[in-house]
Order: C-alpha cells, then structure tokens, then sequence
C-alpha cells in the first residue's frame, strides 16, 4: 500500500518553532513573501494551515509586498459548509507560489451568487471562482431507474454550464470546475455501472460532461474525482460530518484538496516547475558508482532493487517527454558519473536525456544555482529527487525556494512521491511543451561552451554550424509566412504577407526568395531568415530581410550576405538596395546594413536607405558549412 | 490524560478557533463567555479535537457541547 496522501508525506515535518514564525510573519519581516512560502513548505495540519493563512493575510492587510509569490483573487462558491477548506487555501497556495486572497459566498448560494450580476463574487474582480459543487447539489445523489437518468445529467450540466457563463459575463471571472466523486454506496453492486440511472453510471456521465464544459468555456479542471479516488471513497465521504455540519467530505482531506488546489493556482500562474534534478548513486542506480563500479551498481530487470531503480528512471523519462526539463546535481568525478548513462545497457536514462550534468565535489545548493542559471531559469522551478536527508535539508536551508520531496528508505516509492507532491502541474499542454526539454538542452549546451570558451572565433567554431539556403518552395510556404508575420526585432522592413502573397513570390521571375535554416552540433533551430529581393534593372531592392533573435552574434547575416553576392552576379545584378523602416521594436537592426559594409544614400526619421555595388564586396572566412539547394 | 490536560487542548484548539492565541478558559467556561465561539468556530473547535485526539463524536453530542465542562467530560469519557 502507498502512504496515505492525506498526510502528504513527501513534505518535511514543521519545525517546533513554527507558530512563533507565523506570528513573527504576522507581526512583520523583512521578505514576508519568502517566509511565507518557506512556512507552507511544510507538512502542515488543517490548523497549522490556517495560522500560516492568517499570517499572510495580515501581512497583506498591512500592505507587505508578497513578492515572489504572486497575487491571486479566488472566488468561492460551494454548495456545502466550506469554511474549513478555505482555511487551508492560502497556505497551500504559498506552498505553489501564489498569495491568494478569497471572496467566498455564504452556504449554498451557488446560483444566487453566479447569476446575479451585483453579487459579492461577480462584483469582486476576480481571477478565478471555484465552483466547489458535489453529486448532491447536482441531483445525482439519488438513482434515477425509472427514466435512466439522461435528463438528470443533462440539467446538471446545463446549471453548470449556467454558472460557468454567468461568472464570466457578470464577473469575467473564469470558472475552476470540480469532478464528482462517486459515493461509495451501491444499489446492485457490480452491476451499477451497467444500469442507466445508477449514482454511478450518472457520476461517470456527469463527468464526461464537465471535461466536454470545461473544454468548450476555457474553464480549468480540478480532479476532485481523482483525489477521492485515490484517497478511497469510503475515506473521503464523511456520512457523520455530512449531516452534522453539512461538511462536503472528511475533514483530514481538507490539507490534502487545498494542496491540489494550489498547485492548480501556481500553474495558472506559471509557478508550476519545470527541471527535475536527479542525484545519482542511490537515486537513479543502487550503489555508489565510484565505489561499486560499473558492474557492481544495481539497475536494471531481473531484481526488486533493480527494478525499483528503473520505476525512477522511467518517471523521469516520461516526465521529460511531456515537457519537463531534466539536469544531474551528483557528487561524484565527471567522467565517473557519466559512464552508467554511456555504457550501462539496462539504463533507461542517458546523457542525452539531460540539459545540465553537474557532477562534482562542489556543495549541491551551488550547483543548483548553477544549474538554474544555465538553463536560464528561477531555482524556484527547480525539484531535487535525492535520497540523502543531509543533503536534502542543506539545500532546504540554503535555497528554501527549491523544491526537495522527502523520500522513504525504498526506492520502489521514489516515483510516488515525486508525482504525487504535484510539482509539474499543468493546465495546458502543447507538442511545443514536449520539444521543450530538448530545446532547453540545446541552449543549456550552448551557454556552457560559451562560458569555457573565451574567444568568440573559437565558440563560433565549435557550435560546428551547417547554414542552409533554398528559395521559396510549397513545403515551407507555411513556416515563411508564419516568421514574416511574427518576427518583430530582427526585421528590417517589418512588411507582412499572407499565404497567396508568398506562393505569388514563389513563381515570380522578378523576385528573388530566400530561406535559410540553421544546424549546429546541438540541434537543429530549424528555419532562422528570410530574403525577398526584387529586381528593378540592375539593382535588387531587398524587400525583405528578417531573422530569428536565438541566431544573433554567430555572423549568420554575414553568410547570408556572402550567399546573396554571387547570386545577384549570376542574375546580372550590380546593385544590392537595403531599407531600414524603424519600428518600436526594430532599433536592434538600425544598423544592420552599415555594419555590413552598405554605403548609407538617404537617412529620414521614416526610413534610412543603404546601397553596395557587387563588385565591392569584400570576403571573408565564416564560420559555417554552406549548403544551398 | 488528566482533565487538565483534556483542558489545555480545548484551549488550544479553541483559541485557534476563535484566533485569541491568550484565550483563558476554566471548565465554568461556557459559549456565551467567549464572544467569537459561534457554530462555526465550535464546528472548527469539535474537527480539531476529533483528530488532534483521534476520538470522535456523535452527531447527537456535538450540538450540545458548547461549554467547557461537559466537552472534558465527554472527551474524558472517549478516551
């Protein structure tokens, strides 16, 4: 069996001094928001929630600034006595970087509350409302054999749907949907699933129907469903709670529903984390690889150990497929700690599969910074999976922003905790999100060679770049209009065109296209520039010239140039004409053209133009292999 | 655990409750000497009891429990 989550065990235990901080907190401090989010990264009781929850909203009251956590207006209408959820809220949001404040309505006055436009919640300028609402309020607490209950779910679903829409026309308020537990209680046992008009089979619709809702309206999703689910619905529902207090489930949930709540808040918020650190020996592999070697570690198939080192391997995988950053933080030498990933056959991690590898005899809380830096994010997006409680309480102490779960002695547990703390959470998801743990590779490698290079002659050597040119062609018709349309800094002329407009120029002898794309020894960056070059006797007016700003100061524009001269010779062009157009976002480009050698001929506050004869053009060694199509 | 100490965890959890950290009460203490112990916060005050102790109440008991005297001798009685 798991832990109970209710207790969520991957948080460390509060210190004893925790109540006099909450008050120290309450009563003032010097970075009221870090302490705040410091505090609530602790296992903390319901009541121990909302003494935290009252600090912070006394710091607010007292006008302290909450920086970093970010500011939140959440609505509250519930249909049961919510009270003592609300009192876990704020803490649990501070644990997901978020300071929430919330306006909450009296006992079940959902309808009342949404539908009337100068109610407390719609007139109250808020972010988002929680509509906290449960099979009971939705009519589905009781079965419906005698119609087979498509019309009970579907007016349950039309009243949400009207409060979803009434939130966001009278408050503009968007709405977070909660899903239905199922009671537990059956009619016919197994065969519940399997009669229309059950409680079961209506839950399981109504459910459905809230996703579908949620899809269509822009609202966000909180799981309750699946936390009953996971917790156990004979746990969760409180039958005694229920008719004494009207409590809408057991109140040792509440901790846990607020915690899921918050990350919900923190993804809203782009607090959520992106890059998973791993520590290696005894984390990722049983063992220690500088004492055990590699055949003496343990991972791998045939051996509960072994396996339960690989579940680790395999959630870091599959996290990094959807999109989560990962890095190695290892005290161990370099070389040591890279040859499991090289040579091992049954690691499912490999070298490739990191941005970052830091594995040294450096303190972690250093390498963490290190790490963040490098990937060119905050340390609070940081989560650290290591299985050394010394290690985990020095980078606890030092960086208190850094996410450090607390692991159990078995490593066959190791994944549970790490997904169920809910660091990654998402409300959104993109094919964009699952390239970006490689993109931040790239760049991660990139800055790396940047800062053990000093010379930029030799930096640009060693990024072994491959620049491609190739004129206008259907297949990239999308991408060029996409970067004509998007690109705003590097973009001389900044002229849009749709579409037709780039197929016309694809067949047009007057016009001469360009699209260049760029490789180096991390990746592929796919295409970075675009020429239009229109013939007028025997000067090419360049229309336009635009290129991606991950490209700047690797003298692609130079290439590009030195690509373009002997292509106006073999058209019989003997002058190239560049146009400056200045916008609000293009002083990046002002002198794009002088500083390729142009001759300036007009300089107005509208425009500034530049001229170069081919025959002056002068050579010179770049640094890339030129490929043209 | 003695009277006393089933008083001091009343305490405790009441002055949470009400948000008076230096609320005094005896056992003579009943809802009417302390003017934030309204039905929310007893509700509050009865939830943290049932699981700070593990014990819990029945629905019968719960809403008449709104003085010192009698909440000890149940929780007494529980333990």
């Amino acid at each position: 069996m798991n832990p109970p989550i209710v207790e969520l065990p991957w948080l460390p235990t509060p210190p004893e001094d925790f109540i006099q901080r909450c008050q120290a907190l309450a009563s003032g401090s010097a970075s009221p928001g870090l302490e705040a989010a410091s505090l609530a990264a602790f296992r903390l009781s319901a009541q121990q929630s909302l003494l935290l929850g009252r600090a912070i909203r006394r710091c607010r009251a007292a006008g302290a600034d909450l920086s970093p956590l970010s500011g939140f207006r959440l609505g509250v209408l519930a249909s049961t006595t919510f009270d003592l959820v609300i009192d876990c809220i704020p803490a649990a949001a501070a644990r997901h970087g978020v300071s929430v404040e919330i306006v909450s309505a009296p006992y079940d006055q959902v309808m009342q509350q949404a539908l009337d436009p100068t109610s407390d919640i719609n007139r109250a300028h808020l972010d988002a409302v929680l509509v906290a609402v449960d099979h009971r309020w939705l009519n589905l607490d009781h079965a419906d054999l005698a119609s087979g209950g498509l019309e009970r779910v579907q007016s349950a679903l039309a009243k949400l749907q009207a409060v979803v829409q009434n939130l966001r026309s009278h408050g503009n308020a968007a709405a977070i949907l909660q899903t239905v537990p199922a009671p537990p209680q059956t009619l016919f046992g197994s065969y519940d699933r399997r009669v229309p008009g059950s409680v079961r089979a209506m839950v399981d619709d109504i459910n459905r129907g809230i996703i579908s809702l949620a899809n269509e309206t822009g609202s966000y999703v909180l799981d309750a469903a699946a936390l009953a689910e996971r917790i156990g619905t004979d746990l969760w529902f409180d039958p005694v709670h229920w008719v004494s207090y009207k409590l809408p489930f057991s109140a040792e949930c509440f901790p846990v529903y607020a915690d899921m709540l918050g990350r919900l808040l923190g993804a809203i918020r782009g607090k959520a984390r992106k890059c998973l650190v791993l520590d290696l020996d005894n984390t990722v592999w049983g063992g220690v690889i500088g004492d055990d070697g590699l055949e003496g570690i343990v991972v791998g198939q045939g051996g509960p150990r072994a396996e339960a080192f690989l579940s680790v391997q395999q959630c870091a995988l599959e996290l990094r497929q959807r999109g989560v950053i990962l890095a190695v933080s290892s005290k161990n030498d370099d070389a040591v700690a890279r040859r499991p990933f090289r040579e091992h056959p049954d690691m499912l991690l490999r070298e490739d599969h990191f941005a970052v590898f830091q594995a040294n005899w450096i303190d972690k809380p250093a390498n963490l910074q290190a790490i963040a830096k490098a990937l060119n994010i905050g340390v609070d997006a940081l989560v650290v999976l290591d299985d050394n409680p010394a290690e985990r309480a020095q980078i606890r102490a030092a960086l208190p922003m850094v996410a450090v779960p607390e692991l159990p002695n078995d490593p066959s547990r190791y994944a549970w905790y790490l997904t169920a703390a809910g660091y990654f959470e998402a409300v959104a998801y993109s094919t964009e999100d699952a390239a970006r743990a490689d993109s931040y590779k790239a760049d991660a490698r990139r800055t790396e060679v940047m800062a053990t290079t000093r010379d930029l002659g030799d930096y640009l050597k060693s990024l072994e770049m491959k620049i491609r040119f190739a004129p206008f062609g259907a297949k990239s018709r999308q991408r060029i209009t996409q970067l004509i349309n998007k690109t705003n800094q590097f973009n001389l002329t900044t002229r849009r065109y749709t579409e037709a407009d780039v197929a016309a120029m694809e067949v047009d002898d007057a016009v001469f296209t360009l699209q260049v794309r760029l490789e180096d020894k991390f990746g592929d960056l796919g295409m970075i520039g675009i020429v239009i070059c229109r013939a007028a006797g025997d000067t090419w007016e360049i229309d336009t010239w635009l290129m991606s700003c991950r490209v700047l100061g690797r003298r692609v524009e130079e290439t590009v140039l030195a690509h373009l001269i002997p292509a106006a010779r073999e058209h019989g062009i003997t002058w190239l004409l560049g146009t400056y157009l200045p916008t609000a976002k293009n002083a990046l480009v002002s002198d794009h053209y002088a500083k390729l050698g142009f001759t300036p001929i007009e300089d107005t506050p509208a425009a500034r133009r530049f001229e170069l004869a081919v025959e002056a053009y002068k050579a010179t060694e770049l640094p890339f292999e030129v490929e043209s199509v | 655990m003695t009277r006393s100490e089933i008083l001091k965890k009343i305490r405790d959890n009441l002055a949470i409750a009400v948000d008076d950290p230096a609320l005094q009460i005896s056992e003579a203490t009943t809802s009417d000497d302390v003017e934030e112990w309204d039905s929310v916060n007893h509700m509050k005050l009865i939830i943290a009891l049932e699981s700070e102790l593990g014990i819990r109440f029945e629905p019968d008991e719960i809403t008449s429990l709104a003085d010192v005297k009698g909440l000890v001798d149940l929780i007494e009685q529980k333990l």
